[in-house]
């Protein structure tokens, strides 16, 4: 189960903090148990469990339309599921609005990026700041930027930035909250290799920094350089969970791709 | 007391004003996303144009096709110059079209004056007890389901009907599949148009001719088209059905102001409860009875 | 090292209002010099009509607010305009002393504000969105026209006072301040001063608002709602703060109307009226205050002039201006100008920073 990430980590060795003894899941940052989303008469998600670990780092791949941006959306609270329970850091949070989730410490970066484009980086990283830190907020909001290395364009409007540095600023934004449990909705569409390789890096260092990750993604070397484990989802359900090379080499995986085109 | 055939009378009454006041907008606002506050503006051009005619002494069976003629013809130069720019804008149509609307009711005023002289009601009315109705607004209950009924087998048999369809649910697949989608909104307009037009002219006998007539139309509309959902036909039919039997009721017992706010106040409620519409919520019960069948 | 003037200034100023110079604020200092001296030079008469423009421009910041900085399009504002003004009326007739006036004032835009909350918690945690929201307010407009149109009987009276129907309640006294003895009554000149007082007043407390943090949060959610949720915030009651402030804001105005004319009537609720502060709004430009509050007072003025000399072509015209405007110059009239002109020269100004555009090296637009 140990694959080393990018900085030559094991993360298998990294501190486990104290385990919350409320029962459910409580080995499992998130966890999700029978979980059904049907919209009219399709069934979007269907009865899955799907669990991640503290500190992994997750990603969630499938073919178009297996339901893997409906399945962010339940976890976030965006939807709210036909069945089933969300369990989130042991407390069941399937009945909290988006903005509690947030609040105990969950985090998403949108499928469409969604920077404010009229304000500058720094005024974009304000934002959720403001809302929990008092008084000068200028170490904060240049420390934000920093993180995800926009300390430069701390005076550039988001819409002046580029397509990678909008999706990184985006992703400042969520971290800014410092939440236990980012969900990337993907990071990479559309960049070039070069930021490509700068997003990789930026997430696995935030991983490294103890936030757990769950990564929507379709390119499958990004997927490769990033990921611990990697949850394969077809038509609504957990189709195969296992490492990258298991999972590059699957026979069935490469199937269902085909299939779906 | 409730009278039960006046009640009848007037739920047919009601009924019909509903339908036919609001057909046009529904069609129009299902279609382009637009909600069009001169609509009201619209029927008063069908009933001026009916009594112009009517006045210049044509029949009235002649007068009407006039009304809606004219509205027609308005609606389609309106929809070439200002309406397509506010496509899929309901915000931003709703303010727009409110100033048309305005524009439209004072050059009415300036051009014909504070009022024309009224066509009679023809028809006569219906007696029994002591009660009587007219029996023209009741006839024109039968002419608001003969016209859901035409527009019904428009959209449903016609090639026409099943392209608008297409194009109302998916715009860009639509125009994918060759439906030439401008020309589709133009003449969706135009049909809408004429609907307007077609309730002004039929309303003309039974009102005073002023430039403000619209007004008493447009509430009814409005709120019909919003609480109806997406389904443009039976959104409508539901909500003459369903808004015009509150109307009726509460009018019956406590008088026509009661009447109107027992109706606007359903209809908030029904906005905020069923964010689908009628349309949708009936939609919601049938999908469900699908799904616990299989 | 903060300069006095940033000190003074610093929290009025931001990049969700215009005008964030020294010469901003040197020019609006002296258009306030001379409209405070406006009456000294002309009647009481024209005093007190230019101030029930100027009451309207309240009306106008309070859709301002509510649709420009947090895009909650509202037809309403004039059912807490209404339920203000026929307020201030039930309670200052009943009360009869000045002191009585005194205490309607406040209670009537109480009412105004729990109305506009009850509404926004109705709406707003109903999750009823955008487009919705208009309606539903447009619809709850035409409610209270309807409703206040058929108390025209007897019954309709609270305490001593009938809400009179159609025929409206006439007996409305002018604003006043005090008890028997030391009061201060309020009308022309006097009417004058006060309305452009609190119409100040509130435009710097609305300014301070929108450039703080608060305000933030709002042009966050009129910009992108789910994002805003998603860094934590309770969108719905960003929204239904809004709006409530928003009610109270159009319920001062009302009392002010209702005190100016000594009359109120169902013809608050209706369409054309409901309407008018979108007109305003959208002309003048529903981003900016400023915008609203000129726009206010040229159209409305304009439109007394064009019925002084009975030409029928009013409505005409503003129906065509407020038409050209929603396509050609979305923005309104006032940012659009204000881009044109003067935006270039005051910079980009960042929330949060202490130096003014001009004084920071190398800003560009």
């Amino acid at each position: 189960m140990s694959s080393t990430d990018e900085a030559g980590q094991d993360p298998a060795v990294r501190e486990t903090p104290a385990v919350k003894a409320t029962g459910a899941g409580t080995d499992r940052l998130l966890k999700t148990e029978d979980l059904t989303m049907q919209f009219g008469g399709l069934t979007a998600i269907d009865s899955v469990e799907f669990g991640v670990r503290e500190g992994e780092l997750r990603c969630l791949i499938g073919p178009n339309g297996a339901g893997k941006s409906t399945l962010l959306k339940l976890i976030t609270g965006r939807h709210v599921p036909t069945e089933g329970k969300i369990y989130y850091d042991g407390t069941d949070v399937t009945d909290l609005d988006p903005h509690q989730r947030v609040r105990e410490g969950i985090g998403m970066k949108f499928q469409v990026p969604s920077v404010f484009e009229s304000l500058t980086a720094a005024e974009n990283v304000r934002l959720p700041l403001q809302r929990v830190v008092e008084g000068d907020l200028t170490e904060q909001v240049a420390a934000a930027l920093a993180r995800v290395g926009l300390a430069e364009e701390a005076r550039t409007e988001a819409a002046d930035l580029s397509h990678g540095q909008q999706q990184r600023l985006e992703i400042g934004m969520a971290a800014a909250l410092d939440p236990n449990l980012l969900l990337l909705d993907e990071p990479v569409a559309g960049l070039s290799v070069e930021e490509r390789r700068e997003v990789a890096n930026l997430v696995t260092r935030l991983n490294d920094e103890g936030i757990t990750f769950v990564v929507i993604e379709h390119d499958i070397d990004f997927v490769d350089r990033i990921a611990d484990e990697v949850t394969v989802l077809h038509q609504g359900d957990v189709f195969r969970e296992a490492e990258i090379e298991a999972i590059r080499n699957d026979d069935a995986v490469r199937k269902i791709y085909l299939g779906a085109e | 007391m409730v009278n039960v055939v006046n009640l009848l009378f007037q739920f047919l009454d009601s009924f019909a004003f509903i339908v036919l006041a609001a057909i046009g907008l529904a069609i129009i606002f299902g279609m382009m996303g637009v909600i069009n506050l001169a609509h009201g503006e619209f029927i008063m051009v069908g009933a001026y144009g009916t009594t112009l005619a009517y006045n210049a002494g044509a029949p009235l069976l002649l007068s009407i096709p006039v009304g809606v003629l004219a509205t027609t013809v308005m609606g389609l130069v309106l929809e070439r110059s200002v309406v397509r720019r506010l496509y899929d804008r309901p915000l931003d149509s709703m303010v727009a079209t409110f100033a048309l609307g305005l524009a439209l009711t004072q050059l009415t005023r300036i051009v014909f004056g504070n009022s024309l002289s009224s066509i009679g009601i023809p028809l006569g009315s219906v007696q029994y007890g002591q009660f009587s109705y007219s029996m023209y607004r009741v006839l024109l209950s039968s002419v608001a389901l003969a016209v859901l009924a035409a527009a019904y087998v428009v959209f449903t048999r016609t090639e026409f009907g099943i392209r608008a369809r297409a194009t109302i649910q998916d715009a860009d697949t639509a125009s994918a599949m060759g439906v030439e989608t401008d020309r589709m909104y133009t003449v969706t307009f135009g049909i809408g148009s004429a609907l307007a037009g077609l309730t002004g002219a039929l309303y003309a006998p039974t009102m005073s001719i002023v430039p403000g007539m619209g007004s008493s139309f447009l509430v009814e509309a409005f709120v019909a088209v919003v609480t109806g959902g997406a389904s443009v036909l039976l959104g409508t039919t539901l909500a003459g059905g369903g808004l015009g039997l509150v109307n009726a009721l509460f009018s019956n017992v406590y008088g026509t102001f009661i009447g109107q706010i027992a109706l606007l106040f359903v209809a908030v409620l029904i906005l905020r409860f069923l964010p689908n519409g009628l349309s949708g919520a009936v939609e919601g019960v049938r999908e469900r009875m699908e799904r616990e069948n299989t | 090292m903060t300069s006095p003037y940033e000190r003074l200034f610093g929290r009025f100023e931001g990049p969700n209002t215009i005008g964030n110079t020294r010469v901003f604020w040197a020019g609006l200092t002296v258009a306030l010099a001379l409209a405070a001296a406006y009456p000294l030079v002309v009647s009481a008469y024209t005093a007190g009509n230019t101030a029930l423009f100027m009451l309207y421009g309240l009306l106008a910041m309070s859709l301002s607010l509510v649709w420009g900085y947090a895009g909650v399009l509202s037809f309403g504002q004039v059912v807490f305009f209404g339920f203000a003004g026929y307020t201030f009326g039930i309670v200052s007739i009943n009360l009869g002393s000045t002191l009585g006036v005194t205490m309607a004032i406040p209670v009537a835009v109480l009412v105004a504000t729990v109305v506009a909350f009850l509404l926004g918690y109705f709406m707003f945690y109903g999750d009823v969105s955008g487009v919705f929201v208009a309606i539903i307010t447009l619809v709850v407009t035409l409610v209270m026209q309807t409703f206040m149109a058929q108390t025209a009987g007897d019954e309709w009276t609270i305490g001593e006072v009938p809400l009179g129907g159609f025929n409206g309640m006439p007996g409305i006294p002018n604003l006043a301040v005090g008890t028997e003895g030391a009061a201060v009554s309020f009308s022309g000149a006097s009417f004058y001063w006060l309305v452009l007082t609190i119409l100040v007043v509130s435009y710097l407390g609305l300014r301070l608002l929108v450039n703080g943090r608060f305000g933030y949060a709002m042009v966050a959610v009129r910009e992108d709602e789910d994002r805003v949720e998603m860094l934590g915030y309770d969108i719905r009651r960003v929204k239904l703060v809004v709006f409530t402030l928003g009610g109270g804001l159009a319920g001062l105005s009302g009392v002010l109307y209702a005190s100016w004319g000594n009359y109120i009537d169902p013809s608050v609720y209706s369409l054309a009226f409901a309407t008018l502060p979108v007109v305003w709004v959208t002309v003048g430009g529903r981003e900016s205050l400023l915008g609203g509050v000129l726009a206010t007072v040229a159209i409305e003025w304009f439109r007394q002039q064009l019925a002084i000399t009975g030409s029928a072509w009013a409505t005409v015209v503003v129906g065509t201006l407020l038409l050209i405007v929603v396509l050609a110059l979305p923005e309104g009239i006032v940012p659009f100008v204000h881009r044109k002109t003067v935006g270039f020269v005051e910079g980009r100004r960042m929330v949060g920073e202490d130096t003014p555009a001009a004084d920071r090296e190398g800003t560009a637009e």
